[in-house]
Protein backbone atom coordinates (compact mmCIF):
# COMPACT_ATOMS: atom_id res chain seq x y z
CA UNK A 1 0.00 0.00 0.00
CA UNK A 2 1.24 3.39 -1.16
CA UNK A 3 0.14 6.84 0.81
CA UNK A 4 -0.38 9.03 -1.52
CA UNK A 5 -2.92 11.90 0.07
CA UNK A 6 -5.26 12.84 2.70
CA UNK A 7 -8.77 13.87 2.54
CA UNK A 8 -8.76 16.81 4.52
CA UNK A 9 -5.46 18.02 2.51
CA UNK A 10 -3.56 17.47 5.68
CA UNK A 11 0.01 16.90 5.01
CA UNK A 12 1.22 13.08 6.20
CA UNK A 13 1.71 12.77 10.09
CA UNK A 14 4.78 10.57 10.88
CA UNK A 15 5.13 9.13 13.93
CA UNK A 16 7.45 5.99 15.17
CA UNK A 17 6.00 2.71 16.99
CA UNK A 18 7.63 -0.15 18.51
CA UNK A 19 6.44 -3.03 16.58
CA UNK A 20 5.79 -6.63 17.66
CA UNK A 21 6.95 -8.60 14.59
CA UNK A 22 9.11 -7.87 12.24
CA UNK A 23 8.57 -6.21 8.96
CA UNK A 24 10.62 -6.70 5.79
CA UNK A 25 8.68 -4.43 3.10
CA UNK A 26 7.25 -1.63 3.38
CA UNK A 27 3.62 0.03 2.78
CA UNK A 28 2.22 -3.07 5.14
CA UNK A 29 -0.55 -2.20 7.71
CA UNK A 30 -0.32 -2.05 11.31
CA UNK A 31 -2.98 -2.59 14.02
CA UNK A 32 -3.23 -1.16 17.68
CA UNK A 33 -0.56 -3.47 20.46
CA UNK A 34 -2.71 -6.54 21.60
CA UNK A 35 -3.41 -6.45 24.74
CA UNK A 36 -0.37 -8.37 26.31
CA UNK A 37 1.57 -7.19 22.80
CA UNK A 38 4.83 -5.70 22.89
CA UNK A 39 4.07 -3.35 19.81
CA UNK A 40 2.31 -2.89 16.90
CA UNK A 41 0.57 -5.67 15.67
CA UNK A 42 0.75 -6.93 11.66
CA UNK A 43 -2.55 -6.75 10.20
CA UNK A 44 -3.97 -9.91 8.50
CA UNK A 45 -5.54 -10.57 5.16
CA UNK A 46 -9.54 -10.34 6.24
CA UNK A 47 -8.92 -7.87 9.30
CA UNK A 48 -7.92 -4.20 9.13
CA UNK A 49 -9.58 -3.24 12.47
CA UNK A 50 -8.56 -0.48 14.64
CA UNK A 51 -5.80 0.28 11.76
CA UNK A 52 -2.87 2.42 12.71
CA UNK A 53 -1.51 2.89 9.15
CA UNK A 54 1.15 1.61 7.06
CA UNK A 55 4.92 1.55 7.63
CA UNK A 56 7.39 3.46 5.91
CA UNK A 57 10.85 1.21 6.96
CA UNK A 58 11.79 -1.88 8.07
CA UNK A 59 12.85 -3.28 11.42
CA UNK A 60 13.66 -6.82 12.60
CA UNK A 61 11.91 -7.58 16.46
CA UNK A 62 13.90 -8.82 19.08
CA UNK A 63 12.72 -10.09 22.40
CA UNK A 64 15.61 -10.82 24.25
CA UNK A 65 18.66 -8.33 25.60
CA UNK A 66 21.20 -7.45 22.99
CA UNK A 67 24.79 -7.64 23.28
CA UNK A 68 26.24 -5.14 25.07
CA UNK A 69 23.48 -4.37 26.25
CA UNK A 70 22.75 -2.35 22.72
CA UNK A 71 19.29 -1.37 22.68
CA UNK A 72 16.66 -3.85 21.86
CA UNK A 73 13.93 -1.46 20.82
CA UNK A 74 12.57 -1.79 17.58
CA UNK A 75 10.57 1.04 15.76
CA UNK A 76 9.03 1.64 12.22
CA UNK A 77 7.94 5.01 10.97
CA UNK A 78 3.94 4.80 10.18
CA UNK A 79 1.90 7.12 8.55
CA UNK A 80 -1.13 7.81 10.98
CA UNK A 81 -3.23 9.85 9.64
CA UNK A 82 -6.59 8.42 9.95
CA UNK A 83 -8.09 9.69 6.44
CA UNK A 84 -5.40 9.01 4.80
CA UNK A 85 -5.53 7.60 1.37
CA UNK A 86 -3.60 4.56 -0.11
CA UNK A 87 -3.09 3.40 -3.56
CA UNK A 88 -3.61 -0.18 -3.78
CA UNK A 89 -2.64 -2.59 -6.01
CA UNK A 90 -4.93 -5.08 -7.52
CA UNK A 91 -3.34 -8.70 -7.60
CA UNK A 92 -4.60 -11.66 -9.57
CA UNK A 93 -3.90 -13.72 -6.88
CA UNK A 94 -2.73 -14.66 -3.10
CA UNK A 95 0.22 -13.41 -3.82
CA UNK A 96 1.49 -9.98 -4.52
CA UNK A 97 2.37 -8.92 -7.94
CA UNK A 98 0.45 -11.61 -9.71
CA UNK A 99 -1.12 -10.55 -13.16
CA UNK A 100 -5.22 -9.99 -13.10
CA UNK A 101 -6.82 -13.62 -14.90
CA UNK A 102 -8.06 -12.54 -18.27
CA UNK A 103 -12.06 -12.79 -18.20
CA UNK A 104 -12.29 -13.78 -22.38
CA UNK A 105 -16.07 -13.83 -23.34
CA UNK A 106 -17.63 -17.12 -24.69
CA UNK A 107 -20.83 -16.41 -25.58
CA UNK A 108 -21.99 -12.76 -27.00
CA UNK A 109 -24.58 -10.68 -25.58
CA UNK A 110 -26.79 -8.50 -27.78
CA UNK A 111 -27.71 -6.04 -25.15
CA UNK A 112 -24.60 -5.14 -23.81
CA UNK A 113 -25.33 -6.41 -20.42
CA UNK A 114 -23.85 -9.87 -19.48
CA UNK A 115 -19.93 -11.02 -19.48
CA UNK A 116 -19.93 -14.43 -20.02
CA UNK A 117 -17.24 -16.09 -19.92
CA UNK A 118 -15.75 -19.84 -18.69
CA UNK A 119 -14.88 -18.94 -15.35
CA UNK A 120 -16.77 -18.80 -12.24
CA UNK A 121 -18.31 -15.42 -11.10
CA UNK A 122 -20.04 -16.68 -7.95
CA UNK A 123 -17.60 -18.79 -6.16
CA UNK A 124 -15.58 -16.31 -5.04
CA UNK A 125 -18.35 -14.05 -5.84
CA UNK A 126 -17.70 -10.98 -7.60
CA UNK A 127 -21.02 -9.46 -6.98
CA UNK A 128 -20.86 -5.81 -6.15
CA UNK A 129 -17.47 -5.83 -7.74
CA UNK A 130 -16.24 -4.31 -10.98
CA UNK A 131 -15.54 -5.52 -14.37
CA UNK A 132 -14.35 -2.88 -17.40
CA UNK A 133 -12.76 -4.37 -20.52
CA UNK A 134 -9.35 -4.74 -21.29
CA UNK A 135 -9.80 -5.03 -25.06
CA UNK A 136 -12.28 -5.43 -27.73
CA UNK A 137 -14.99 -2.65 -28.39
CA UNK A 138 -15.44 -2.09 -24.67
CA UNK A 139 -11.90 -1.16 -24.28
CA UNK A 140 -11.23 0.74 -20.78
CA UNK A 141 -15.34 0.55 -19.95
CA UNK A 142 -16.07 -0.24 -16.28
CA UNK A 143 -19.12 -1.11 -14.88
CA UNK A 144 -20.66 -2.47 -11.28
CA UNK A 145 -21.68 -5.92 -11.12
CA UNK A 146 -24.92 -6.41 -9.82
CA UNK A 147 -25.31 -10.21 -10.17
CA UNK A 148 -23.57 -12.80 -11.18
CA UNK A 149 -24.05 -16.90 -12.15
CA UNK A 150 -21.68 -19.44 -12.54
CA UNK A 151 -20.50 -18.64 -15.75
CA UNK A 152 -21.37 -14.63 -16.19
CA UNK A 153 -21.36 -11.20 -14.10
CA UNK A 154 -24.25 -8.86 -15.14
CA UNK A 155 -24.74 -5.07 -15.22
CA UNK A 156 -27.45 -2.63 -15.24
CA UNK A 157 -25.85 0.25 -17.12
CA UNK A 158 -24.88 -1.70 -20.11
CA UNK A 159 -21.86 -1.58 -21.85
CA UNK A 160 -21.45 0.94 -25.02
CA UNK A 161 -21.11 -1.88 -27.40
CA UNK A 162 -22.43 -5.64 -27.79
CA UNK A 163 -19.78 -7.84 -26.13
CA UNK A 164 -18.54 -10.42 -28.35
CA UNK A 165 -16.63 -13.59 -28.47
CA UNK A 166 -13.05 -13.07 -27.93
CA UNK A 167 -13.55 -9.92 -26.07
CA UNK A 168 -11.19 -9.85 -23.18
CA UNK A 169 -12.50 -8.29 -19.68
CA UNK A 170 -11.32 -7.80 -16.21
CA UNK A 171 -12.74 -8.30 -12.86
CA UNK A 172 -12.24 -7.21 -9.41
CA UNK A 173 -14.77 -8.00 -6.44
CA UNK A 174 -14.43 -4.10 -5.07
CA UNK A 175 -15.97 -1.09 -6.42
CA UNK A 176 -15.83 2.90 -5.72
CA UNK A 177 -18.04 4.23 -2.93
CA UNK A 178 -19.50 1.03 -2.40
CA UNK A 179 -17.49 -1.92 -1.19
CA UNK A 180 -16.65 -1.72 2.40
CA UNK A 181 -14.15 -4.63 2.61
CA UNK A 182 -11.36 -5.98 0.47
CA UNK A 183 -9.51 -9.40 1.36
CA UNK A 184 -5.54 -8.86 1.03
CA UNK A 185 -2.63 -10.51 -0.37
CA UNK A 186 -0.54 -12.56 1.67
CA UNK A 187 2.28 -9.87 1.83
CA UNK A 188 -0.68 -7.36 2.73
CA UNK A 189 0.23 -4.46 0.41
CA UNK A 190 -2.27 -5.64 -2.40
CA UNK A 191 -5.46 -6.42 -2.29
CA UNK A 192 -6.82 -10.00 -3.82
CA UNK A 193 -8.63 -9.19 -6.79
CA UNK A 194 -9.35 -13.17 -7.01
CA UNK A 195 -11.27 -13.22 -3.41
CA UNK A 196 -14.84 -12.61 -2.76
CA UNK A 197 -16.07 -9.43 -2.06
CA UNK A 198 -14.88 -9.98 1.88
CA UNK A 199 -12.69 -9.27 4.48
CA UNK A 200 -10.43 -6.29 5.79
CA UNK A 201 -12.74 -2.90 6.37
CA UNK A 202 -11.14 -0.98 3.20
CA UNK A 203 -13.05 2.00 2.00
CA UNK A 204 -12.95 2.08 -2.09
CA UNK A 205 -12.86 5.51 -3.68
CA UNK A 206 -12.05 5.08 -6.98
CA UNK A 207 -10.85 2.66 -9.49
CA UNK A 208 -7.70 3.26 -11.31
CA UNK A 209 -8.32 0.66 -14.25
CA UNK A 210 -5.89 0.15 -16.72
CA UNK A 211 -6.54 -1.27 -20.04
CA UNK A 212 -4.85 -3.59 -22.39
CA UNK A 213 -2.92 -0.56 -23.48
CA UNK A 214 -1.66 0.43 -19.77
CA UNK A 215 -1.25 -3.07 -18.56
CA UNK A 216 -3.97 -3.36 -16.93
CA UNK A 217 -3.43 -6.83 -15.21
CA UNK A 218 -0.69 -5.36 -13.88
CA UNK A 219 -0.93 -1.81 -13.59
CA UNK A 220 -4.64 -1.68 -11.71
CA UNK A 221 -5.08 -0.29 -8.62
CA UNK A 222 -7.82 0.64 -6.03
CA UNK A 223 -7.52 4.25 -4.25
CA UNK A 224 -9.03 3.78 -1.04
CA UNK A 225 -9.02 4.79 3.11
CA UNK A 226 -8.88 2.63 5.67
CA UNK A 227 -12.51 2.07 7.20
CA UNK A 228 -11.69 0.75 10.69
CA UNK A 229 -8.46 3.30 11.61
CA UNK A 230 -7.73 3.37 15.61
CA UNK A 231 -8.35 7.38 15.29
CA UNK A 232 -10.87 7.43 13.86
CA UNK A 233 -13.58 4.79 13.63
CA UNK A 234 -15.38 5.23 10.30
CA UNK A 235 -17.49 1.63 9.92
CA UNK B 1 -12.88 -2.59 57.62
CA UNK B 2 -12.65 -3.02 54.14
CA UNK B 3 -11.41 -5.71 51.60
CA UNK B 4 -9.92 -4.87 48.15
CA UNK B 5 -10.86 -7.40 45.77
CA UNK B 6 -7.33 -6.60 43.13
CA UNK B 7 -8.00 -7.10 39.38
CA UNK B 8 -5.89 -6.91 36.58
CA UNK B 9 -4.98 -3.25 35.26
CA UNK B 10 -7.89 -2.41 31.91
CA UNK B 11 -5.54 -1.04 29.59
CA UNK B 12 -8.14 1.17 27.11
CA UNK B 13 -7.04 1.23 23.60
CA UNK B 14 -5.38 4.85 24.22
CA UNK B 15 -3.53 2.90 26.91
CA UNK B 16 -1.79 0.39 24.64
CA UNK B 17 -1.27 3.48 22.12
CA UNK B 18 0.60 5.46 24.31
CA UNK B 19 2.52 2.21 25.54
CA UNK B 20 3.57 1.45 21.63
CA UNK B 21 4.85 5.12 21.15
CA UNK B 22 8.55 4.86 20.80
CA UNK B 23 10.38 7.31 22.97
CA UNK B 24 12.74 8.56 20.55
CA UNK B 25 16.43 9.85 20.92
CA UNK B 26 17.55 8.63 24.59
CA UNK B 27 18.56 11.39 27.14
CA UNK B 28 22.01 12.18 27.04
CA UNK B 29 22.38 10.84 23.65
CA UNK B 30 23.68 13.39 21.08
CA UNK B 31 21.70 14.13 18.41
CA UNK B 32 24.15 13.49 15.27
CA UNK B 33 24.70 10.20 16.84
CA UNK B 34 20.89 9.10 16.92
CA UNK B 35 20.34 10.17 13.48
CA UNK B 36 23.69 7.98 12.12
CA UNK B 37 21.84 5.08 14.22
CA UNK B 38 18.92 5.24 12.11
CA UNK B 39 20.91 6.05 8.52
CA UNK B 40 23.06 2.82 9.53
CA UNK B 41 19.66 0.90 10.05
CA UNK B 42 18.07 2.50 6.75
CA UNK B 43 15.12 3.92 8.53
CA UNK B 44 13.37 6.97 8.08
CA UNK B 45 14.41 9.71 8.84
CA UNK B 46 12.33 13.23 9.69
CA UNK B 47 13.98 16.46 10.73
CA UNK B 48 12.97 20.21 11.15
CA UNK B 49 13.85 22.42 9.64
CA UNK B 50 16.98 23.41 11.45
CA UNK B 51 18.45 20.51 11.91
CA UNK B 52 17.73 19.62 7.93
CA UNK B 53 20.85 22.28 7.20
CA UNK B 54 22.97 19.38 9.18
CA UNK B 55 22.45 16.55 7.79
CA UNK B 56 24.19 15.64 4.21
CA UNK B 57 21.47 13.52 3.13
CA UNK B 58 23.18 12.48 -0.28
CA UNK B 59 26.33 11.79 1.55
CA UNK B 60 24.43 9.15 3.94
CA UNK B 61 22.90 7.85 0.99
CA UNK B 62 19.70 9.29 1.54
CA UNK B 63 16.94 11.74 -0.59
CA UNK B 64 14.44 13.17 0.35
CA UNK B 65 10.68 11.84 0.33
CA UNK B 66 7.61 13.33 -1.14
CA UNK B 67 4.62 11.15 -0.23
CA UNK B 68 2.42 13.89 -1.58
CA UNK B 69 3.09 15.73 -4.51
CA UNK B 70 1.71 18.61 -3.26
CA UNK B 71 3.08 18.82 0.11
CA UNK B 72 6.48 19.05 0.59
CA UNK B 73 6.65 18.49 4.22
CA UNK B 74 5.28 16.01 6.95
CA UNK B 75 4.35 16.53 10.69
CA UNK B 76 5.86 14.60 13.48
CA UNK B 77 8.86 14.76 15.92
CA UNK B 78 12.39 15.85 14.40
CA UNK B 79 14.98 12.53 15.21
CA UNK B 80 17.15 15.99 15.70
CA UNK B 81 15.85 17.90 17.87
CA UNK B 82 13.23 16.00 19.33
CA UNK B 83 10.82 18.64 18.70
CA UNK B 84 7.69 18.11 16.83
CA UNK B 85 7.94 20.25 13.62
CA UNK B 86 5.26 21.00 10.86
CA UNK B 87 7.56 21.37 8.37
CA UNK B 88 9.72 18.37 8.86
CA UNK B 89 11.37 16.90 6.11
CA UNK B 90 11.24 13.10 5.14
CA UNK B 91 14.56 11.29 4.30
CA UNK B 92 14.38 7.55 3.45
CA UNK B 93 17.53 6.39 1.66
CA UNK B 94 18.22 6.35 -1.85
CA UNK B 95 16.81 3.86 -4.22
CA UNK B 96 18.49 2.40 -6.94
CA UNK B 97 17.58 3.67 -10.33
Amino acid sequence: MEFVGTLSGSAPILKKYQIAATTTIVGVPHLITASSGSGLAIATTTSLADVIGVNLDTATYVSAQQTGNANAERTNTFVINPDAIYKVRLSGGAAAGTALPLQTVTTASSDGLVVTTAAEWSSPSMDEGSVWGYSGANVGQLRKITSVSTTAGTVIVPFNYDTVVGDVFLRAPVHPMTTVVAQLCTELTEIDATAAVSGASFLVIAMLHQDLAGDGRNQSYVLGVFGDHFLNRLS
Amino acid sequence: MFNFIRTEKQYTKADREKMARAPGRPHGRVAGGWVSDLVSLGKAVVLCGMCQKKFRAKKCGYEVRRLMPDKPYVIGECDGCGNTTRDGQLYMKRQEK
